[in-house]
């Protein structure tokens, strides 16, 4: 899965409240039914946090929740409303009702 | 927890294993073999964006990125040695000479300079050259000795004057990762920003420049060389843009 892709995943799932890896991607996989291999579920929290689009949780133990910031929102509410645009018109074009 | 997988995880630049080293592992070992690609790619691709790593203050980012850059330019010196002679001879290709002006402000301007007193500074930056610095010596001196060397002792000449080249070009690069905050000033981001993009257009310009030069077609593996250098300069700037942290 291309970077960008997992980056707007693990976003998303983060949208619903702060998580740990393991369960980042336990939720990417309920959302898309595949999981992400572990250089592009940790290659994406660590580009996701040097823009400041994530941020640690607090949190104990080995696992190191993580949180969205607002910045992150901010970003992943365009990207999803340029998708949302996309599948719209794809969906128009191919006479399918939106579910 | 497999061996394999605590190999894959310690593969990771040290700032990334620090930050999430233990979750890293658990996640390949789960994954099984199957996820070894993966974490491989994912390894290779974070070694090639130091921007990326976790920092905690502006300062180590930037430091990240100008070790990248000094690395860029160790590597196209290595490269111009081996595969570019033409760049050495005196009044030779003058289209060569801006992208090389260029390259050289671009590491000028993200010199870490020194705070007073100099002198752990000098003796962090000088210790990283004495191992090259001798060997090279000792090489240079064993090429004047008028004997005609053939089979495995031209090899041992060979392999050791080749060492001693990436030993002097692997030195300032070593030298940026020891200097100390304390005895040194990092670049500031502007300054960090000017000598990152000096020392992209410039290599840029080396690529293209090599890449159309009449020199043969070890000029144009040079090129591409410089362009795949340049890249890798131009992902670090835009990293240092992206970053939100400033001080």
């Amino acid at each position: 899965m291309p970077g960008q892709d997992a980056q707007l995943l693990a976003l998303t799932v983060l949208a619903d409240g702060p998580l740990h890896g393991y369960a980042i991607n336990a939720a990417i996989e309920r959302l898309t039914g595949q999981r992400l291999g572990p250089g592009s579920l940790y290659g994406a929290l660590t580009r996701l946090e040097a823009r400041g689009l994530i941020e640690p949780a607090d949190g104990t133990g080995r696992q190191r929740p993580v949180r969205i910031t607002p910045a992150g929102r901010a970003v992943l509410a365009e990207e999803l409303q340029t998708m949302a645009r996309v599948s719209r018109q794809g969906l128009r074009a191919l006479g399918i009702a939106p579910q | 927890m497999s061996p394999a997988a605590r190999a894959l995880a310690n593969a990771y630049p040290p700032p990334v294993r620090e930050r999430w080293g233990d979750e890293l592992a658990a996640e390949i070992a789960g994954g099984g073999p199957w996820a070894w690609p993966d974490a491989v790619l994912g390894a290779v691709r974070l070694w090639l964006r130091p921007g990326q790593w976790p920092a905690r203050t502006g300062g180590q980012l930037r430091r990240a990125v100008v070790v990248l850059a000094f690395l860029a330019v160790a590597v196209a010196a290595l490269s111009a040695r081996g595969l570019a002679p033409w760049l050495g001879v005196p009044g030779g290709d003058r289209s060569q000479l801006p992208w090389l002006a260029t390259v050289s402000l671009g590491v000028l301007v993200l010199a870490p300079l020194p705070r007073r007193p100099v002198r752990s500074f000098l003796r962090a930056v000088l210790v990283p050259f004495v191992p090259g610095g001798l060997l090279l010596a000792a090489m240079l001196a064993l090429a004047r000795v008028p004997v005609t060397a053939t089979g495995a002792v031209r090899v041992l000449l060979l392999t050791g004057y080749w060492t001693a080249l990436v030993a002097m070009a692997a030195a300032p690069v070593a030298a940026v990762c020891r200097l100390d905050p304390a005895t040194t000033v990092i670049p500031g981001r502007r300054r960090a920003e000017a000598g990152l993009l000096a020392i992209a257009l410039g290599l840029a310009g080396g690529g293209l420049a090599n890449t159309w030069s009449d020199h043969g077609p070890t000029s144009r593996v040079f090129g591409a060389a410089l362009l795949v250098l340049a890249a890798l300069t131009a992902a670090g700037l835009t990293d240092l843009r992206r970053s939100p942290l400033l001080d």
